[in-house]
């Protein structure tokens, strides 16, 4: 039984570098924006979050899930957050710590 | 991104949950009025259906998802209604028959059943969303 060889396989192609996420954006504050949206985001899902909660304590909510969707978007969005900002502070903590 | 668009799964199954909550009110009146001689439209009442429709947002070629919504509340005017003979009752007929509305318990039931399933099934939509996005911020941790 014949084996077809391997040798008929195409080389792989070469990785494209990907582009750069401050390629399009405004130059210098690209990263700072990005974390201020962020953060103004969660601000949003935190208040509306407590707006849910708010109606639910004064009874004029309508249903328990909404609620609970919207205090469960608004514990994500600052778990990712806080996530963000631990990374930040290691690299920071990272930097101090080297020799010179 | 917005977070709008990162939940937008949270928010469809949202208004699944919604749906089903819905329809259970529609199916608990219909239990509640299943000895109804009289409603807003002067006979007996009529057991009612809620008709649910697809949401779409977006373009044709990229249409977005925006769950389910509850379109119309349909009186059920097909199943008959029932007869039972009561000469004593104010509604009675002249054959003393009292006309009663056309609710099934035992339909009724299965209904409330289904919607109950499907509240959960929406639920879990959700609940698996949200261990997603959970195991997704697990990546950032050491």
């Amino acid at each position: 039984m014949a084996v077809s060889s391997l040798g008929s396989l195409a080389p792989l192609a070469p990785l494209t570098p990907s582009a750069r996420p401050d390629a399009a954006g405004p130059a210098g504050s690209g990263f700072a924006q990005l974390l201020q949206g962020v953060i103004a985001q969660n601000a949003t899902a935190s208040s509306g979050a407590d707006a849910a909660v708010a109606s639910l304590a004064s009874g004029q909510s309508q249903d328990l899930h909404t609620v609970s969707m919207a205090v469960a978007q608004a514990d994500l969005t600052f778990r990712l957050i806080l996530e963000m900002r631990n990374r930040l502070t290691d690299a920071f903590q990272e930097v101090q710590r080297m020799q010179v | 991104m917005p977070f709008s668009d990162m939940f937008a799964a949270s928010a469809i199954s949202g208004s699944g949950l919604s749906a089903e909550r819905y329809r259970m009110e529609v199916i608990a009146n219909n239990i509640a009025n299943a000895n109804s001689t009289k409603s807003a439209n002067g006979g007996p009442f009529r057991r009612q259906e809620v008709v649910f429709a697809e949401v779409l947002g977006g373009s044709a070629g990229a249409p977005t998802f925006g769950g389910v919504q509850a379109v119309d509340l349909v009186e059920d005017t097909e199943t008959p209604l029932n007869r039972v003979h009561m000469p004593g009752h104010p509604e009675a007929d002249a054959e003393g028959y009292v006309t009663l509305p056309n609710v099934n318990l035992p339909m009724e039931m299965v209904n409330l059943m289904t919607a109950s399933r499907a509240y959960e099934a929406n639920l879990r939509a959700a609940q698996t969303f949200r261990t997603l996005n959970e195991q997704a911020l697990l990546i950032l941790r050491g």
